[in-house]
């Protein structure tokens, strides 16, 4: 075998290994929210482009997309941003009325951050609580 | 005898390496590891309060330095491990080329030296292991010179900066004196060049101990700086207990049996780890050539290594190799066993991380070797560079925190040690 060959093949099986076993940076997220959420659920703090509600020092910001802290059907807490301004979100909202009625979400996020501390609450009568989660910009959601 | 190749080859480990060592350098945003030692401490500097670490002081001023001109962010608490890690390969490289005569060797050796876990895992953590890996490559640079009153100076100030690094750095003193034996020097400047190089790495050491003094508001001068130095002497004799889950015998590092994981994070089907295993196939062939070379000079006999006979048998590849570079292939053992000494003649806690320095000395000699079979069976030397590449390729997300799934994290460390 050409030492040219030898080293072609080299390179060939170590951009295959090197993505073996690679998590990819995009994922689906379900989990469900009632119209009582927009309001209750926050988070302090920023990764890297997206924003919280307010700031770490919990100082209120002007984020038109503000991460939110959500719990997966699967029971993860995850903090995504853009799920109350999807479209489809966006339409159910505007036909709810009822704060407690809760919906399930399908939707299609990809990683901002893998592990972030946030400060996060699920009412707005609580304080920020530190939390490592990761962080994931919602593109779409399908409602069920 | 570099082929195009070769070059290729060589070239895509350093790419893939430099790559690894930026990749997220600000990842996580908390402490990894021991780095709450060094930060929290480097920040004490910073606000003119006392350093509770147990080592000397220049590692923190050193990541209080990057945090003072670029701010107290993850990515400044590593960047001095970043420089350190980029100077490793560079000085290590110029160092082998120096000691083995060969520009190829010396390409060998960084890219060796880059494509490996342990070095990268130390070049993206705020930990003080790396910068006595750059001690390590400068001195062995230091012993390629013909030493004048010069180059005293200059071992004493790496020798004392090492030294104030950790104590662990009195490890480069064997390699020197050995250089120092095999200098064209008389017995009287052999004598002067110590006591300058002595004299010299004391006030190195006790200077830069007493501006850490000085920095956190304590007081300062030599009787201080002496007195701290102690101290911390006594704290590390006690200890002994090697209780600590992570802590390793000195003989287990060259499987290496238990190999610390810096990171571990499982955030919503992502696996993000960094451990500090190097790559497995440098690693077992330095273990198997430390091996192979000590056997050989014991045989041979320094006197033997140093000056053989025309008549000498030198078939072999091992032997031939330490006939052919008996200067370097003795300074770089000692240099390996220089630091490997304080464990095997002590009960001290040790843990892999202790083995670094030793390690850099090993993967030069390993670049020396590999560089000589190059001359011998040049498709040997080639087969082992693409392992060592397609090995370091199925480590690398491992390196540096690259997302992988648990399955893909789990069995690439498969032996429950490296967990």
């Amino acid at each position: 075998m050409k030492e040219s060959t030898l080293v072609a093949l080299a390179l060939i099986f170590s951009a295959l290994a090197l993505t073996a076993g690679r998590a990819t940076w995009s994922r689906r997220v379900d989990t469900t929210f009632s119209r009582a959420d927009l309001e209750g659920l926050g988070c302090s703090g920023t990764v890297h482009d997206a924003s919280c509600a307010w700031a770490a020092d919990a100082t209120p910001t002007s984020s038109e997309k503000p991460l939110r802290p959500f719990v997966t059907t699967a029971g993860e807490l995850v903090v995504l941003e853009g799920v109350f301004e999807t479209s489809s979100v966006v339409e159910w909202l505007a036909r709810t009325t009822d704060p407690t009625s809760r919906v399930r979400a399908s939707c299609t996020a990809q990683f901002l951050e893998s592990g972030a501390t946030l400060g996060v609450r699920f009412s707005r009568s609580d304080g920020f609580v530190p939390r490592n989660v990761a962080v994931l910009r919602v593109t779409e959601c399908a409602l069920h | 005898m570099t082929s195009a190749a070769m070059k290729t080859l060589l070239i895509t480990m350093l790419v893939l390496g430099a790559g690894l060592r930026v990749y997220a350098l600000d990842y996580p945003a908390q402490f990894i590891f021991d780095e709450h030692h060094f930060v929290e401490n480097a920040r004490n500097y910073l606000a003119h309060k006392a350093d509770w670490n147990d080592h000397p002081p220049l590692g923190k001023l050193i990541i209080a330095g990057s945090m003072w001109v670029f701010g107290d962010q993850p990515a400044a608490w590593r960047l001095p491990a970043l420089i350190s890690g980029f100077l490793v390969i560079a000085l290590g490289a110029l160092a082998t080329s120096r000691l083995f005569q060969s520009r190829l060797a010396g390409l060998i050796a960084g890219a060796l030296l880059s494509a490996d876990g342990f070095f990268i895992a130390y070049s993206r953590t705020a930990l003080l292991d790396g910068l006595l890996a750059v001690a390590v490559v400068t001195t062995l640079l230091l012993t390629t010179l013909r030493w004048k009153r010069g180059h005293a100076v200059l071992v004493g100030v790496v020798v004392g900066s090492a030294f104030n690094v950790k104590f662990s750095g009195v490890g480069l003193c064997v390699p020197l004196l050995l250089a120092l034996l095999l200098q064209d020097l008389s017995p009287w400047r052999r004598f002067e060049f110590i006591v300058v190089a002595a004299a010299t790495g004391f006030v190195t050491y006790v200077s830069l101990y007493a501006a850490g003094l000085w920095l956190a508001g304590q007081p300062t001068g030599i009787n201080e700086a002496l007195r701290e130095t102690r101290r911390l002497f006594d704290h590390h004799a006690g200890l002994t207990e090697m209780k600590h889950p992570y802590t390793s015998g000195w003989a287990t590092w060259f499987v290496p049996l238990r190999a610390m994981v810096f990171i571990w994070s499982e955030q919503a089907g992502l696996t993000r780890v960094v451990t500090m295993l190097g790559n497995l196939a440098t690693w077992w062939a330095t273990t198997s050539l430390l091996t192979l070379t000590t056997v050989t000079v014991a045989r041979l006999g320094v006197d033997q290594v140093l000056n053989p006979a025309p008549a000498t048998d030198r078939s072999g590849l091992v032997r031939g190799f330490v006939l052919a570079n008996g200067r370097a292939v003795l300074v770089l053992l000692a240099m390996a066993f220089g630091f490997l000494a304080p464990w095997m003649l002590s009960h001290r806690d040790s843990y892999l991380y202790h083995y670094l320095p030793s390690y850099t000395a090993l993967v030069l000699l390993l670049a020396g070797f590999i560089g000589h079979l190059r001359e011998e069976r040049p498709r040997w030397a080639l087969s082992f560079l693409c392992l060592v590449l397609a090995v370091a390729a199925i480590y690398a997300p491992l390196w540096s925190s690259i997302p992988l799934s648990r399955a893909g994290a789990e069995a690439r460390l498969f032996f429950s040690g490296w967990r």
